[in-house]
């Protein structure tokens, strides 16, 4: 028998494409359509987020795959984009 | 321009050195904000004044720029100490050098954040009647917009541009200067303690935006307490978080470039987590609405010793929760701890709180932290609501008097003989604002905010008179009914505005862009909901209290997909 309680963590695709569908569904709640962006566009220059909607989006990547954010591993002077989003999401301890 | 010549034989050189031995309090007793800087510029001249990503300027090389801003004004004959000068960005090189060169020529700076929508910012030039405006490389797309709704001829200031946009040829009324026309001022008007310094617009319950104008002799008192209470002096590296349009930018501004020290713009994306470019630039000074740190806490940056440099940590905009308090006590374990309060009426802050440095007494504090009391010459009082003083212990109006309060609402004296008012009971017959605010005395911390008495929010430090919001949506929306709401998150602070419509036939997408051309991005709905049955109470008007109770149910889902 399987083990249940193995969770099966997301590679840097998976958790690329979890950071990118949370903000869309962010967006949504606000009336908006996620425009077509690329993994290393700045969001806020976009103005896609906020603190409140980037806090959402991290909440809501963390509950769908258990992963922890980490904001340490995030250079956020360089720009807060898709993919350095995805790559700030820890696998749980 | 022959008829506009003016008389510079009287007029102070831009780089006189101040006489003698003199000190930063010296430097603070200045007549006005421009007449501060040049002190300090005279002073600290080779010193860092302005860091701006990876450009940082000298105070002499500020004030360079600043001279070839404040030149054309002069030129131009705008400098008898009754114009206005809008600055069109937001927080670039060239808005700090627009600012400084407006007052150089006694000007009042009007700030346009280049984040708002351009019919708002277009409104605001007009109501400001503003006669000159700087615009930087960024806002050259929205200034054609604001040019095409100017009243009047205005002069356009382009440092940044070799030369006119092509919209010149077409709005040919304005007059274009260039970076190479712009020329630094040779003599500089000596600017009067009556001179406007700045012309700010809040939300308005009206529906429009309504204008506060601060003279340098509201501004000063402030940045002279505070420059004695804080004492910062060249050594210091100060954070610039706030927009212009915010007043507590002039505090980022003015006391630290009055004290000789460095200002340090934050960027956009490092405010999230500013711990790495607060240890890099080894900050010494913080100064941030609550919300911010209530960020950094979200995001797990907010941890035990992360700012290790600063020595002074302020608070402002909007409630400080306690949570948040203790957290940053943990992260700046060096840093004094201050809560301050005020609304831009009563020039920055009005009254402050001090945290005390015993872990024990910090406990101990009441879950929202006390406002603590008028600084120096500055006076408050609880009214009830027969305009009467409190009894003790009683809450009441918070209302404000002394140097710091402004004369009143722009070109409104129908606001301002509501705001701004004088007590039967007060033997000194002062002029009184007041705040909206409820408040109480406590004998141990002195004042405590308890909220407000109409439907003024605050979204991240970000005054919204709701009734502005609800205006918009109403023509937004068109639809029978319309309202808004702002729940709390659980820090106590807002976590933004959720609407509520009525019938209508318009979609949720095309009320949200509608609301996005006229309303700040903090003031825009997060979420629409649609309500069939409307909720009234009694008195057949929207119960606001039954909406409230809608977005606790719902405030989990997504409402609009």
């Amino acid at each position: 028998m399987p083990d249940t309680n193995v969770m099966i963590l997301p590679d840097e695709a998976q958790r690329l494409s979890l950071v990118t569908e949370a903000l869309g569904r962010r967006l949504r709640q606000e009336g908006r359509t996620l425009p077509r962006i690329g993994p290393n566009d700045d969001l806020i220059e976009k103005g896609l987020v906020d603190s409140q909607a980037l806090l959402d989006v991290i909440l809501d990547v963390e509950q769908q795959s258990g992963c922890l954010f980490n904001a340490d591993s995030i250079d956020f002077e360089s720009g807060m984009t898709l993919r350095h989003l995805a790559a700030a999401f820890a696998d749980p301890e | 321009m022959d008829q506009l010549a003016v008389d510079r034989s009287s007029r102070l050189s831009p780089a006189d050195p101040p006489r003698g031995e003199l000190t930063v309090a010296d430097g603070f007793a200045a007549a006005s904000l421009a007449e501060l800087f040049l002190f300090s510029a005279a002073r600290h001249a080779q010193r860092p004044a302005l860091c701006v990503d990876d450009v940082s300027l000298s105070y002499a090389e500020l004030r360079d720029r600043a001279s070839r801003i404040a030149g054309p004004l002069i030129d131009a004959g705008l400098d008898d100490g009754t114009r206005r000068c809008a600055i069109l960005g937001n927080r670039g090189l060239t808005d700090f050098a627009g600012i400084l060169g407006a007052l150089l020529a006694r000007n009042t700076y009007v700030p346009l954040n280049l984040r708002h929508p351009v019919q708002r910012l277009a409104r605001i030039a007009a109501e400001a009647d503003i006669d000159s405006l700087v615009v930087g490389s960024a806002g050259l797309d929205a200034a054609r917009s604001l040019l095409q709704a100017a009243p009047r001829p205005l002069l356009v200031l382009l440092p940044e541009a070799d030369q006119p946009p092509d919209y010149a040829t077409e709005l040919r009324q304005h007059r274009y200067l260039c970076r190479g026309a712009l020329q630094p001022a040779e003599g500089l008007p000596e600017g009067k303690t009556d001179d406007g310094a700045y012309l700010l617009f809040t939300s308005g319950s009206t529906g429009e935006p309504k204008g506060v104008l601060v003279r340098n002799r509201n501004a000063l008192p402030y940045l002279r307490h505070v420059a004695e209470r804080y004492r910062i002096g060249p050594d210091d590296r100060c954070t610039q978080l706030f927009d212009l349009t915010f007043d507590l930018s002039v505090h980022d501004m003015f006391l630290c470039w009055g004290a000789g020290a460095a200002l340090f713009r934050v960027p956009d994306s490092a405010r999230f987590a500013p711990r790495n470019f607060a240890q890099r630039h080894q900050l010494t000074t913080w100064f941030s609405v609550p919300s911010a740190a209530a960020t950094m806490l979200g995001l797990r940056a907010l941890r035990p010793g992360d700012f290790p440099s600063l020595r002074l940590s302020l608070f402002c905009g909007e409630a400080l929760p306690k949570r948040i308090a203790l957290a940053w006590a943990d992260a700046a374990p060096n840093s004094v701890i201050e809560n301050i309060y005020g609304p831009t009426e009563a020039t920055i802050a009005i009254t402050g709180f001090r945290l005390p440095a015993d872990r024990a007494a910090l406990a101990d504090l009441p879950e929202v932290l006390p406002i603590g009391a008028a600084f120096p010459g500055q006076h408050t009082a609880l009214v009830d609501p027969h305009d009467q003083p409190a009894a003790d212990g009683s809450e009441g109006e918070l209302c404000l008097a002394g140097s710091q309060v402004t004369d009143g609402y722009w070109r409104r004296p129908d606001l301002t003989s509501q705001r701004f008012v004088r007590f039967p009971w007060d033997s000194a017959q002062r002029l009184w604002y007041r705040t909206g605010d409820r408040a109480r005395i406590d004998p141990r911390h002195g004042l405590s905010f308890l909220g407000r008495l109409d439907r003024q929010a605050k979204i991240a430090g970000h005054r919204i008179e709701l009734q502005e919001v609800e205006a918009v949506l109403h023509r937004a929306a068109n639809a029978n009914a319309a309202a808004i709401a702002w729940p709390l998150g659980p820090d106590g602070l807002a976590r933004g505005i959720v609407a509520f419509v009525g019938q209508t036939e318009r979609s949720v997408e095309a009320i949200l862009d509608a609301c996005r051309t006229a309303l700040p991005p903090y003031a825009v709905p997060s979420a629409i909901h649609r309500v069939e049955d409307w909720p009234l109470n009694s008195s057949g008007k929207t119960d606001h209290r039954q909406l409230r109770q809608i977005v606790e149910t719902i405030a989990c889902q997504t409402p609009t997909s």
